[in-house]
């Protein structure tokens, strides 16, 4: 028996001590749902780690920290596994902390508009919670249905509804976190400023790189007494643009402005029939909320701006089942694209909104450069892109042509002053795309307070900081 | 204004005039080891501890140029000596604005102001100023310009640096500039102030508000006068809107509770007038002025227990759970906020009774190892506005 052997039954000895022997998984096939997330595996690969524990409390958490810390091995947290970068794959083996266990809804104060919950609570269940008394908690990424708020936190992540509302990060008020060596500690509290130096912004959007989110006290809202959907088709994507520009410098700030190209409308039109004209080469769906009565003066206002600004059609919803009706196409439009190819490739970039229509035209040019069909839904409103390279994975050699074409996309987003994501993460698969971004001195900057939280480096590491810069290496004085 | 103390009248007084200048002085300081204090406008000098002796003062006040705006994209770069009041004007050109409640606007400058984490009642519907913050560059010990986040509104790109630097009063280090979104501009803001004999009724009214779908910018209380509690219920939007709102505003609170009175007023401007009163740190000699972080289901026992003086004045920003005190600076207004209960953040503090007091309350003792080695990280040699900010950094 060699040595590392023996250190890793050691090790597995210790946590099933620690957290019962049901709650430690690592045979073979056990462990085959923990080699993934929804990354695509081409891009991040099929890593094992040595042991899959799922803790029922902080305190078992902060156990298995100071167990990893003990053997100097690597501790990373994975949610429900949604995540699209690669940020919950142990990439240098260790111990996975998966916290599907720790689900519950701990405290509730409507009066003081927060929730605390435990970091494997699924994002949609806790407005689904808070539904009956008219509450709910305004952070929605598409995966809402499964992805978990302390996920959500780890990746700082979005959803359609950024522009009005802010992403995960403007909704935490406190967290609790096991520091890598198993220390436990509180950052911020139901209070918007609480003595002392606050460092959950700084915890949210890490990728669990500085310590592991426990509990989360999360702001939550009254639900919105009405809204109003409405959705235009135009013959450009440069005419839609300039309509979503024109409606929010009247003052007005739309929930949600989601858009979609003419390769997506014909999937969605192939797919369900959605009845968008033929015509069409860009749909835009707008959704208001607040009070009924302003939701009602904005609701004609827009449609006023949209048909000002040159739509073909607009269609407002005056009922419930008309606005869901309005949303069918957007919903269906990642199911629909089955009908063009089998794979698709989703990048996630930003540019300024103004930016744009000049980004579908490289979108568009990278598309025929690279002989790729690329489909378009995206966030119109703060100018978050999820370009879809369609393709089929039994071609030789199209793997490459997809990342090479991807990477280029990313350069071109941020020539144009945006960013390589928006609300997916970094991961390992954008991790040294994050080098088109920030030099080393940024880096360094960052890798400061890596040190400060992790000094081992043991908390997801080899993540969000690109391969060419070392985080424990560069310390300049 | 006048410095705390008089220690600082050796110090010299460095005003770089380019970022490039300024991480040049800290690259040199850095390799000396002359502790320095950086300031903006001095609007919030008095908030802060007395920290140890410095050898230079660094006003940003000439890091006053504008970067970049781009009123299409809601977005706007700043250097962080710019005052409020310029980013206001340049904002209201375009009908667009920062939803940033401050006192003394033209004096103020972005930079101090993020550092100082200072954000009025309006936050409950516009976040904080470090919720407008995508980006931000800040100097480096070793003197170099490190960059975090972007132009754009939804950017994960490594950690929000800013976030460390927001409310941390130069502890990590000068930022050299500020990335913020900004908002159009309501066509109408309305105040809707409603009177109550008790600080439990004033309270339970704003409660009644916050848990309802009336989507106030703002909720807050004040006493207005001895045996007066006001509640005060900012709503924005298209004129026709908020003529409506108040009304149903006033009605909702009224089935609730029946105030003694109902005032309504327009808002001019940018800013919130209770607030910036409260919360006025310039013409603050003999005054103490404090925060409690206090959630809005506990306001009601708090302030029951803050007795409603003449000299005291009280604005409980229920909305955001922070009670501002601002009561003459006797032994008896010092110690009944000492005794409240609660840990208090005092935002001015007279000399007589700041021996032994750390003006930004205590933390939790893990979290404060991890503050620790983040300034052991970001300022090894102890240069950054040393004792400052809490007190053991």
């Amino acid at each position: 028996m060699t040595v590392a052997t023996r250190t890793s039954e050691r090790v597995v000895q210790q946590l099933k001590e620690a957290l019962g022997a049901e709650h430690v998984v690592t045979d073979r096939a056990g462990l085959g749902v923990y080699e993934l997330d929804a990354s695509d595996e081409a891009i991040t690969g099929i890593h094992r780690p040595l042991a899959a524990v799922l803790p029922g409390s902080t305190e078992e958490v902060a156990e298995v920290a100071r167990i990893a810390a003990e053997h100097d091995l690597p501790i990373l947290a994975r949610g429900s596994g949604t995540g699209l970068a690669g940020g919950a794959i142990a990439t240098r083996g260790g111990i996975m902390v998966v916290l599907t266990r720790m689900n519950r809804i701990e405290e509730v104060s409507l009066v003081d508009r927060y929730a605390v919950v435990q970091p494997g609570v699924v994002n949609l269940d806790l407005s689904a919670y808070l539904a009956p008394h008219k509450f709910y908690y305004a952070p929605d990424p598409s995966s809402q249905r499964a992805c978990s708020i302390g996920g959500n936190l780890g990746n700082n992540s979005g959803g359609p509804h950024c522009l009005k509302y802010g992403v995960t990060n403007n909704h935490v008020l406190g967290v609790e976190v096991v520091l890598p060596g198993g220390e436990v500690c509180w950052f911020g509290g139901p209070s918007a400023e609480n003595p002392g130096h606050d460092l959950t912004g700084l915890v949210v959007g890490s990728e669990c790189t500085l310590g592991i989110i426990t509990k989360a006290m999360v702001r939550i809202l009254p639900l919105p007494e009405e809204k109003g959907v409405l959705l235009a088709t135009f013959d450009s994507i440069e005419t839609a643009s300039r309509a979503v520009s024109a409606t929010i410098a009247e003052g007005i700030l739309p929930s949600a402005l989601e858009m979609m190209d003419k390769v997506t409308i014909s999937a969605i039109e192939a797919g369900i029939g959605a009845g968008y004209p033929q015509d069409a080469a860009a749909v835009l769906l707008v959704e208001l909320d607040g009070p009924s009565r302003n939701v009602a003066d904005e609701r004609e206002r827009v449609a006023e701006i949209l048909n000002e600004f040159g739509a073909i059609t607009v269609s407002v919803a005056r009922s419930d089942e008309e606005a869901e009706r309005l949303w069918w196409g957007r919903k269906a439009a990642f199911g629909a694209m089955g009908r063009l190819a089998p794979n698709y490739h989703l990048t996630d970039t930003v540019v300024p909104r103004s930016k744009l229509p000049e980004a579908m035209r490289l979108v568009q040019e990278v598309a025929r450069d690279y002989g790729l069909i690329i489909a378009n839904v995206f966030h119109a409103g703060d100018g978050n892109l999820h370009p879809l390279i369609l393709f089929d994975r039994r071609e030789d050699g199209i793997m490459e042509r997809v990342l090479e074409a991807s990477n280029v996309l990313m350069q071109h987003c941020i020539d144009l002053g945006g960013a390589i994501s928006g609300e997916h993460g970094i991961g390992i698969e954008k991790n040294d795309a994050l080098a088109l971004t920030f030099n080393d001195v940024d880096f360094e900057a960052m890798a400061k307070a890596k040190r400060a939280f992790d000094p081992n480096n043991l908390a997801n590491p080899g993540k969000l900081f690109p391969s060419s810069f070392d985080p424990y290496g560069g310390a300049r004085v | 204004m006048s410095e705390v103390g008089n220690r600082r009248e050796m110090a010299t007084i460095e005003r770089p005039d380019s970022v490039a200048d300024l991480a040049r002085f800290v690259a040199e300081t850095s390799r000396s080891g002359r502790p320095f204090l950086i300031r903006g406008g001095g609007t919030h000098a008095r908030f802060s501890n007395d920290g140890a002796d410095v050898d230079a003062v660094v006003e940003t006040t000439s890091l006053n140029q504008v970067i970049d705006y781009s009123p299409v994209d809601l977005t706007i770069a700043v250097e962080p000596g710019v005052r409020i009041a310029e980013i206001d004007g340049l904002l209201t050109e375009r009908s667009q604005r920062l939803a940033l409640d401050m006192p003394h606007r033209s004096q103020a400058t972005i930079g101090g102001t993020f550092a100082a984490g200072l954000s009025g009642p309006r936050r409950l519907r516009y976040g904080a100023l470090k919720d407008m913050v995508i980006g931000a560059d800040v100097v480096t010990s070793s003197g170099e310009i490190a960059k975090s986040g972007g132009m754009v509104v939804k950017n994960v790109s490594g950690y929000e640096i800013a976030r460390l630097h927001y409310g941390a009063h130069g502890a990590f280090g000068p930022v050299s500039r500020l990335n913020l979104k900004v908002l159009p501009i309501s066509e109408s803001r309305v105040e809707v102030r409603c009177a109550f004999e008790s600080a439990s009724d004033s309270v339970m009214a704003a409660t009644s508000v916050l848990v309802s779908s009336l989507d106030p910018a703002a909720v807050y209380v004040t006493n207005s006068r001895p045996g007066t509690w006001t509640l005060h219920v900012q709503i924005e939007g298209n004129k026709r809107f908020t003529d409506l709102q108040r009304e149903t505003v006033v009605e909702h609170v009224a089935r609730v509770i029946r105030p003694s009175g109902v005032e309504m007023g327009d808002l001019e401007g940018n800013s919130t007038p209770a607030f910036d009163r409260v919360l006025d740190l310039v013409d603050a000699d003999d005054v103490i002025v404090a925060r409690l972080s206090v959630p809005a289901s506990k306001q009601a026992d708090l302030l029951s227990r803050l007795t409603n003086e003449s000299n005291r004045e009280i604005l409980a920003d229920t909305g955001s759970g922070l009670v501002y005190v601002r009561t003459d600076a006797t032994s008896d207004g010092f110690v009944q906020l000492a005794d409240i209960g609660q840990p208090v953040v005092y935002l001015a503090l007279p000399d007589a009774f700041r021996p032994g007091v750390d003006v930004f309350g205590t933390m939790d003792s893990n979290a404060a190892r991890i503050v620790q080695r983040l300034k052991d990280e970001y300022d090894p040699d102890r240069i950054f506005n040393p004792g400052r900010f809490s007190s053991f950094l």
